[in-house]
């Protein structure tokens, strides 16, 4: 690949492109973007009730307000009004029922922000106020009311969004020979992304006709034209420039503002701008999904695994958003990394008038790792086995077929991060319990793939311009904060010979950078890093074909290469290629549990975790260490309360954000690296693999603890003490 | 429509004066991003919740979300844009050594925070010290290793690499 002569950037951390900006605070936000002349300012009327049919919005004492230029409503909207990732269910502005908490029923403009708000509390609602759905157990129930009304379902249910059977072997026969069948519910809640930078951004008529939105986001091509859809624009008017984005977590898949700024902006011919507050950004996006998992694990008395049978329901919320391929994702992972001979899954996923949800961080996998290690953690003490041992004895060896479908060709460094975060984690003992804390050590392996799959064309585009001053890498790969911008800028480097100072990547315009594909499934290393690789490969091509840089026109080359995963295929389609790269990690968790009052601290964290080939270490090691606290609060005190489809939770503390004191002392960040066969130089993406064993890793060391199983995250504190307490009667 | 009254708000922001004539229910968030242009400080919930719009009043870690502007009247208010003080530089040095950002959104509070826990804090001091401060990307593990980098002061200090009249 690269040349003997050039330096090899790969396995360096180099410092990041993005650094400077952002410790001097130079890097623009949305919110920061300085005013256009003439700017004006939005605020969206937002739904007051999960559940309502409008029957009529008094606009008039907004627009009595001198500072209010337009109030816009569905009226206003000349295309499909609608916009969703998967299938447009979603209104940009709601015309006839409010389906759930994020529904925006009016934009409000004015010529400043405080105008635009104070005009947005005065746009009268008049709504037939129907009983929300939030229970996603009786969604499916005869008489259940339908929440989005008109919507057909699927097999005669309204409210059901997806449905999925996966069916090997004879599970019956199976169970009845099992040694041991371990049964449990798992459950678990609605998740806040609380990415740092709210929602913003500034919508701009252009000179010829189009528009410009500069916002954040992590998949600006899909934006565009989601927006182009919903307000009847032609797409190539909509150019995207994306500020410096604070944060995502997959809560930036779906659009926010964008489509409301763009409406805004063609509508009164001006620039607009709209920030949302923290407690509007927080009920404005989606959350991560709830799941409630029955599953039955069958072994044998040497504590191979026989069978395994799960029924999963997950609680979409309002809109459809990607929830049916989750539910997709969720049946694939739901046997963990494990060879199950026999399985039978049964997996839904159904509308409330709930929040709606999306991806974030592991989509789907944390909550089926959670179920599926808790039950192996359980089957371990009781086949009286060490939780290492029965993973080995049941751990998948590529080429394989995963449990809940997909065919793999390796597992990867699997069992080398089992055994790396095993050893490290018996060089510190625990301390010795006593009547009033119980300490406690449990861990957990996870699989979880890398790029979307499912026949989904997932591929990315870069263009490379070499000149003798150095190279410019152009790909629309949203730089989230994960570092992807220095990492294509180590590979472009390497390829070319080059020292990274002279190589720059644009991400940002959508008129220069070519289609990346999302920053979302762990997937712009390896997509985003091939096309560069490959753009790089065909520039120097181009120049040896030459004889030189200098025998090129204006002594330039410059090529574009569009790289994409192997084919996948659909769900149901066989044989079954669902996915086509997988990461693996194993963590162990060191926890003290306080007998009297459930309160469980996390003192140590080792996780090991197989990146492939590492292009830049500091940058692997920043995504386990934030992975490792992030589920951290996910296992122990992340919540959303929801009363009556309207969410209560609408800030960093009552959400259970983690702070500097709520992160384990000792985070351990190991790294394995077995080559990945489709990543650029072997590299793996690793944004959502270095979070998913976490949570099942500190639930088991709860119940070394304690001896109870908390089968419900967050293992918050009322919730051990009542396992503690079941457990003792 | 009546003209809101304006109230003068003269004060010290990192190092020079300012007079401002402000609404007098203007925050001090506001006042510094919008009025004076310094969008370093950033607004991440507006009630105290983040740390992320912390600036340093009198040489204190403040969080200016939840100060008024006419408090800053008469104050020393230093900004992630300062570009003489020293403890902010060499925990800005030790935070792109040891790569303790990702997004960048809280940074700026980060580390103003930082900058003034004292040399030789052990890690539970500096998690204590920066508990107000919500990071949702790093862990906080690399925060509490950069803050310890800037007081072993082993590192080269860097000039900000852009001309002045770009910030």
């Amino acid at each position: 690949m690269s040349d003997s002569q050039s330096r090899d950037w790969i396995g360096t951390s180099i410092p990041r492109r993005d650094g400077p900006d952002k410790v001097w605070g130079r890097a623009i936000y949305p919110q920061d973007r300085p005013l256009p002349t003439g700017c004006l300012h939005a605020a969206t009327v937002r739904a007051p009730v999960a559940c309502a049919r409008i029957e009529g919005v008094d606009v008039t004492p907004a627009l009595s307000l001198p500072g209010v230029v337009r109030v816009l409503t569905a009226n206003d909207v000349a295309g499909s009004n609608r916009f969703g990732l998967i299938e447009p269910d979603q209104p940009v502005l709601v015309d006839t029922h409010i389906a759930g908490p994020s529904d925006v029923v009016a934009l409000v403009v004015g010529t400043n922000e405080r105008e635009a708000r104070e005009g947005a509390r005065r746009v009268r609602l008049s709504l037939a106020n129907g009983t929300p759905l939030v229970d996603p157990e009786r969604s499916l129930d005869p008489d259940a009311p339908h929440v989005q009304p008109g919507r057909k379902g699927l097999n005669g249910h309204p409210n059901l969004l997806a449905e999925r059977v996966v069916a090997r072997g004879d599970v019956s026969a199976a169970m009845r020979a099992a040694a041991v069948v371990v049964e449990g519910v798992y459950r678990s809640g609605r998740v806040e992304h609380a990415f740092l930078a709210p929602e913003a951004g500034i919508a701009t008529p252009d000179d010829d006709g189009g528009l410009t939105l500069y916002t954040a986001t992590q998949w600006p091509t899909v934006d565009i034209q989601q927006a182009a859809t919903a307000l009847g624009e032609p797409v190539d008017r909509l150019r995207m420039v994306q500020d410096t984005v604070g944060g995502a977590f997959g809560g930036r898949e779906d659009t926010s503002l964008q489509i409301l700024l763009l409406l805004a902006a063609r509508i009164t011919g001006a620039p607009v701008r709209m920030v949302w507050d923290r407690a509007e950004s927080i009920r404005g996006h989606g959350k991560r999904h709830p799941f409630r998992i029955r599953h039955r694990l069958g072994l044998d008395e040497t504590g191979q695994i026989l069978a395994m049978e799960a029924d999963v329901l997950i609680d979409a919320g309002c809109y459809a958003s990607t929830s049916s391929q989750l539910l997709d994702n969720a049946l694939v992972h739901l046997c963990g990394p494990y060879e199950v001979p026999n399985v039978s899954l049964h997996g839904r996923a159904v509308l409330t008038n709930n929040a709606f949800t999306c991806a974030f961080r592991g989509f789907g996998v944390n909550q089926v790792a959670f179920a599926v290690e808790q039950q192996m953690n359980k089957a371990a003490v009781e086949l009286e086995l060490s939780p290492s041992e029965i993973r080995k004895r049941n751990l998948v060896r590529g080429p394989a077929v995963l449990g809940g479908g997909s065919r793999l060709d390796s597992e990867g460094g699997l069992f080398a991060t089992l055994q790396m975060a095993t050893d490290a984690a018996e060089r510190r003992p625990l301390p010795r319990s006593d009547d009033t804390v119980a300490y406690g050590r449990g861990m957990a392996v996870a699989v979880k793939n890398i790029g979307f799959g499912f026949g989904f064309d997932d591929s990315s585009t870069a263009e490379v311009t070499l000149d003798g001053d150095g190279a410019i890498v152009c790909v629309g790969a949203a730089e989230v904060g994960q570092g992807s911008e220095t990492m294509l800028i180590q590979i472009a480097a390497s390829v070319l010979g080059l020292d990274p100072d002279v190589v720059r990547v644009e991400w940002r315009d959508t008129r220069l950078a070519p289609d990346a594909g999302a920053s979302s499934a762990s997937r712009q290393t390896v997509a985003s890093g091939n096309a560069v690789l490959g753009a790089c490969e065909r520039v120097l091509r181009g120049v040896n074909d030459a004889g030189g840089l200098e025998n090129l026109p204006g002594a330039c080359a410059s090529a574009r290469f569009t790289w994409r995963f192997p084919a996948t295929t659909a769900f149901d389609q066989r044989p079954a290629l669902h996915l086509s790269a997988f990461g693996w990690a194993t963590c162990v968790a060191d926890v003290a549990v306080d007998r009297s009052t459930g309160a469980v601290t996390v003192l140590r964290v080792v996780n090991a975790v197989d990146a492939g080939r590492v292009v830049n270490p500091a940058l692997v090691r920043g995504q386990i260490e934030g992975g490792i606290v992030m589920g951290q609060g996910y296992a122990l005190q992340e919540r959303f309360y929801e009363d009556a489809g309207m969410p209560m939770t609408l800030g960093f503390e009552s959400c259970g954000v983690p702070t500097a004191l709520d992160a384990a002392p000792i985070i351990e960040a190991l790294v394995v690296e077995v080559p990945e066969a489709i990543g650029p130089f072997g590299a793996r993406g690793v944004g959502e693999i270095v979070m998913i064993p976490v949570v099942p890793a500190i639930s088991a060391a709860i119940h070394a603890a304690s001896g109870a199983w908390v089968d419900e995250i967050p293992a918050l504190p009322d919730r051990v003490r009542a396992a503690i307490e079941t457990r003792s009667e | 429509m009546l003209k809101p009254p304006t109230e003068t708000i003269a004060f010290t922001l990192n190092g020079r004066p300012v007079t401002v004539e402000a609404d007098p229910t203007t925050t001090a968030v506001d006042l510094i991003r919008y009025a004076c242009g310094l969008t370093g400080t950033k607004d991440g919930c507006g009630v105290g919740e983040c740390g992320a719009c912390t600036v340093l009043v009198e040489g204190a870690p403040t969080l200016s979300c939840l100060m008024l502007a006419a408090e800053l009247i008469g104050q020393h208010v230093t900004t992630i844009e300062s570009m003489d003080d020293d403890r902010i530089g060499r925990m800005r040095d030790a935070f792109l050594a040891e790569s303790a950002l990702q997004c960048g959104f809280c940074t700026p509070g980060v580390i103003l925070a930082a900058s003034r826990i004292a040399a030789g804090a052990s890690a539970d001091e500096i998690r204590s010290a920066l508990v107000g401060n919500v990071c949702r990307c790093t862990g906080y593990a690399s925060i509490v290793r950069a803050v310890q980098r800037a007081h072993a002061g082993d590192l080269d200090r860097t000039e900000d690499p852009r001309p002045q009249e770009s910030r």
